[in-house]
């Protein structure tokens, strides 16, 4: 294999994901931060779902800049902020990290999900020496004009400073990529940046590992050193820098005149507003307070079209969240026929129906948009199959105990994560007798004890985190998740070690083979990561906002080609 | 009056100090929410969570923490948020103005449509007016004031694709005219809610007054009818009035959280809710602080309050 030649070249190829893709990283990372909305779902267009995995929503085509069109600078594009940030500093929140890393920080590279090809941002080039080292020259590129950094130049040491920095941040959602496979950076002169690696990673430049907006963020050194400092402001080197905020909430940003591209950003600002209530979002949109706004189901999107008709932009797209029912693998829960009676009595057709209009699609572990998906009609012969008969027959055979009340555990607020644990509880009950109490808890102890911790008794529900790559949906099979004994009490040698030896594959087919073997492993183990759908996610856009990137998944999100055009 | 005042302040301390101590053991009882849950993620060690726990400060025996955290609050420092790392203080500070207008124009709305309703239906008892306005304070006490907030929002935008303004409180004295588009409509909308129960209260009060023999009095030496209803009729009727006035203003203190979520105002509401459900202990004991403080000092003003409406009310 030449090493060269594989990390210079696409990583794999994805199918098109399209649309409103930029907007859904950040959506669904807030709400499973119980920051925002719990919007994933949506609807879809009229449209048929093409080859690409994309339905392309209404008028799509207005969208980007067309051939001929003046380009207009300076307008100010208004955005919705679904929920107040608990702290400004991106290591303290999911929220702030996502939004700050794609606006005010800047990065050594990106990976777009639609190619799955590295791009060099502040990297003028990355060479690979071999799997475990790499370097990075450094473009010139200089920090927004405030304390601490005063405008200085960015220099290699910043970069270390900062990656270093992220690694050992324990509020960041960091992936283990962090602890477990970066080690550190030497830095030779002020423009050479030398990666150190623990493991072989191939998916290490992806966005979920190296690449992540938020961990990869490059700050001054003195800030780096002392995080505490973005308590009270940023400071990076980005497109925009930060104006203000009020209590966390309604934030503003301003173009930095100085950014590394020279002419961009045509936009002079970003305003953020915050908008907590959908119907008072959905107001705002029309009354042109925001210029988007992510849509909740197709009803909303028919109401929306009829209202404004061509006026708006809907983007239509495949979400990466795929909606989980977790069990135990511990106890009663570790005969497999126990899993696999579970598997068969979930009926996923009335998932969609009941919680997204009949819209949505079946899926296995990882999402349909990834080439390293399983085919439909794999999922249709496995993870999608219900069998009400059989699985009560497979639970008959085990000692499972049916006069016991079991809990699930679900997050708090949020309609949608009430509504899918409803379900579930009402099928289990129906198909298979098993009793279930709700337990609804706040995310933060939802995530660290009942998550983290495994400490819940039966059932625990919802959407996984849209990853950028495939390998993440498929890490809760390990032995260790992160730092911490399977959340499960999954242990089980063959998936854990396949699912680390795909990591080390470096070839694209072999790793995409791999990764889909292990799918069909784990459903033939029954692992206790149960997925069951994918919604779609809807964002309606004026069809003033011009220059849009769309189709590119969050890497849209780092454009500065957006401009406002109200003729 | 001024002894019984002082003797009320007095117990104030005490009062605050209870509360605090129960509130403080509570938040910290085992089945409690541990808020360093919400500073981990999947790769924290047991080492760092340990050390997140000193950061915060609950790394102690709690009686430990208690003490240190009294000696602070005796000493005016209140402690830092949890979550966004600031001092709690300016953090309160920040978010008072937007519930001061709150407050003060709910009250405003609430008052006038509220006794001046009330007045109009006992002076016309079982007259038709009487009638619409005891049906309208049904109605108002009977729908919910999220619903009415947000039919608020949803009617002008499908009328007239309009929204009240969004990206937060705007001072009236930088632009009044935005400033009064975000907060008169839902103000009065909470105003008219709010006013059912005061008009209710109003009307029975005075009808019972009207029937006092100084009511006939006053009428039988001529005076006009406003003179009789308004100077011995209202003022008579108002010790049950302020009393409901002053619960309103105690609870308004603590922010209208419903109208804050529903039009996107960043005020003390959403922080206490906030705070309280990601066990942001500082932040959390004080608002204990401050209700316990705002209730007695309320409930005192009421009560002084009494002995100024009726001379009659004496305070030994």
């Amino acid at each position: 294999m030449d090493h060269e030649n594989y990390w210079n070249r696409r990583m794999r190829r994805r199918r098109l994901l399209g649309g409103a893709g930029t907007v859904a990283l950040g959506g669904t990372a807030w709400a499973l931060a119980g920051c925002g909305d719990d919007d994933d779902s949506g609807g879809s267009s009229a449209s048929p779902t093409s080859d690409a995995g994309v339905n392309p929503g209404t008028l799509t085509a207005a969208t980007p800049t067309t051939a001929g069109e003046v380009v207009k600078k300076d307008g100010t594009l208004k955005s919705r902020q679904g929920a107040i940030f608990a702290s400004i500093n991106p290591y303290s929140g999911l929220d702030s990290g996502l939004t700050w890393g794609f606006t005010i920080f800047d990065h050594l590279w990106y990976t777009p999900l639609d190619t799955g090809v590295r791009e060099n941002f502040l990297a003028a080039s990355i060479e690979q020496q071999d799997p475990l080292h790499f370097t990075v020259k450094l473009q010139d590129s200089v920090f927004h004009d405030k304390a601490p950094a005063n405008g200085r130049a960015v220099k290699a040491s910043d970069v270390k400073a900062s990656l270093e920095s992220a690694a050992k941040q324990t509020k960041i959602s960091n992936s283990s990529w962090w602890t477990q496979v970066f080690d550190h950076i030497e830095t030779p002169d002020d423009k050479t940046v030398n990666f150190v690696l623990k493991a072989v990673d191939a998916w290490g430049f992806s966005s979920t590992n190296g690449g992540s907006p938020i961990a990869s963020s490059i700050l001054p050194e003195e800030i780096a050193k002392d995080p505490t400092f973005m308590d009270k402001d940023l400071v990076g080197s980005g497109r925009f820098q930060f104006v203000s905020h009020e209590n966390g909430a309604n934030f503003k940003l301003k173009r930095f005149e100085k950014w590394r591209v020279s002419g961009e950003p045509y936009l002079a600002g970003l305003n953020y507003k915050l908008v907590q209530e959908q119907a008072a979002a959905l107001a705002a949109f029309s009354a042109q307070e925001i210029d988007a706004v992510a849509l909740n189901n197709k009803l909303e999107r028919e109401d929306l079209d009829k209202k404004h008709g061509k006026s708006i932009v809907i983007d239509s797209v495949d979400s990466r969240a795929v909606w989980l029912v977790q069990t135990r693998a511990d106890g009663q829960w570790a005969d497999p026929r126990v899993r696999q009676a579970i598997y068969l009595a979930l009926d996923r057709k009335e998932m969609i129906n009941l919680m997204n209009f009949g819209e949505g699609k079946l899926a296995g572990p990882v999402p349909p948009a990834f080439g390293e998906a399983i085919t439909s009609a794999e999922v249709d012969a496995t993870y999608g199959k219900t069998d009400v008969a059989e699985a009560k027959k497979l639970l008959g055979a085990t000692t499972f105990d049916l006069n016991k009340e079991y809990q699930l555990k679900y997050i708090v607020p949020g309609d949608r994560y009430q509504q899918f644990a409803q379900i579930v509880q009402s099928q289990m009950q129906k198909n298979l007798g098993i009793k279930i109490k709700l337990v609804g808890e706040d995310f933060g102890k939802w995530l660290a004890q009942s998550l983290y911790g495994s400490d819940y008794d039966g059932f625990i529900t919802y959407p996984s985190l849209e990853y950028d790559d495939p390998s993440s949906y498929i890490g809760s099979y390990t032995k260790q998740i992160g730092g911490r004994p399977n959340w499960a009490a999954f242990q089980d040698d063959e998936l854990d070690g396949l699912v680390i030896k795909q990591k080390t594959i470096l070839d694209d087919k072999e790793r995409r083979a791999a990764v889909q073997a292990i799918q069909k492993k784990a459903y033939e183990k029954a692992a206790p990561y149960i997925p069951t759908f994918i919604a779609l996610s809807n964002t309606a856009n004026w069809g003033y906002v011009k220059g849009r990137v769309v189709g590119r998944g969050s890497y849209g999100l780092f454009s500065g080609k957006t401009y406002i055009d109200k003729g | 009056m001024r002894q019984y005042a002082m003797r009320r302040l007095a117990y104030m301390p005490l009062i605050v100090v209870v509360v605090s101590i129960i509130t403080f053991f509570t938040l910290r009882l085992p089945f409690a929410n541990d808020p360093t849950t919400l500073y981990v993620n999947q790769n924290t060690t047991v080492e760092q969570e340990q050390a997140i726990r000193k950061e915060l400060g609950i790394d102690k025996p709690v009686f430990e923490q208690f003490v240190i955290w009294m000696g602070n609050v005796v000493r005016g420092d209140l402690g830092h948020t949890f979550r966004s790392n600031q001092p709690v203080w300016p953090e309160i500070q920040r978010r008072w103005p937007v519930n001061f207008e709150i407050l003060v124009l709910s009250v405003t709305f609430s008052t006038l449509f509220g006794v001046s309703f009330g007045v109009i239906t006992a002076v016309r008892q079982n007259s038709i007016t009487d009638y619409a306005f005891r049906v309208f304070a049904v109605f108002g006490q009977s729908i919910p004031e999220f619903f009415l907030l947000i039919l608020l929002i949803v009617l002008p935008s499908l009328w007239w694709n309009y929204s009240p303004p969004v990206g937060g409180h705007v001072s009236i004295f930088d632009d009044p005219w935005t400033n009064l588009r975000l907060y008169l409509p839902p103000t009065i909308l909470l105003g008219i809610g709010g006013a059912a129960g005061m008009m209710r209260l109003t009307r029975s009060t005075l009808l019972e007054v009207f029937r006092q023999d100084y009511m006939r009095t006053a009428r039988a030496k001529g005076l006009a009818g406003n003179s009789v209803v308004l100077r011995h009729g209202l003022r008579n009727a108002l010790i049950p009035i302020v009393t409901l006035l002053g619960g309103h203003i105690t609870a308004l203190f603590f922010g209208s959280l419903i109208l804050e979520q529903i039009f996107s105002i960043n005020g003390l509401g959403q922080f206490f809710l906030i705070s309280a459900l990601t066990s942001d202990f500082p932040v959390v004991q004080f608002l204990v602080l401050y209700t316990a403080v705002v209730v007695v000092a309320m409930n005192l003003l009421i009560d002084l309050s009494y002995a100024v409406i009726d001379p009659r009310v004496k305070y030994s």
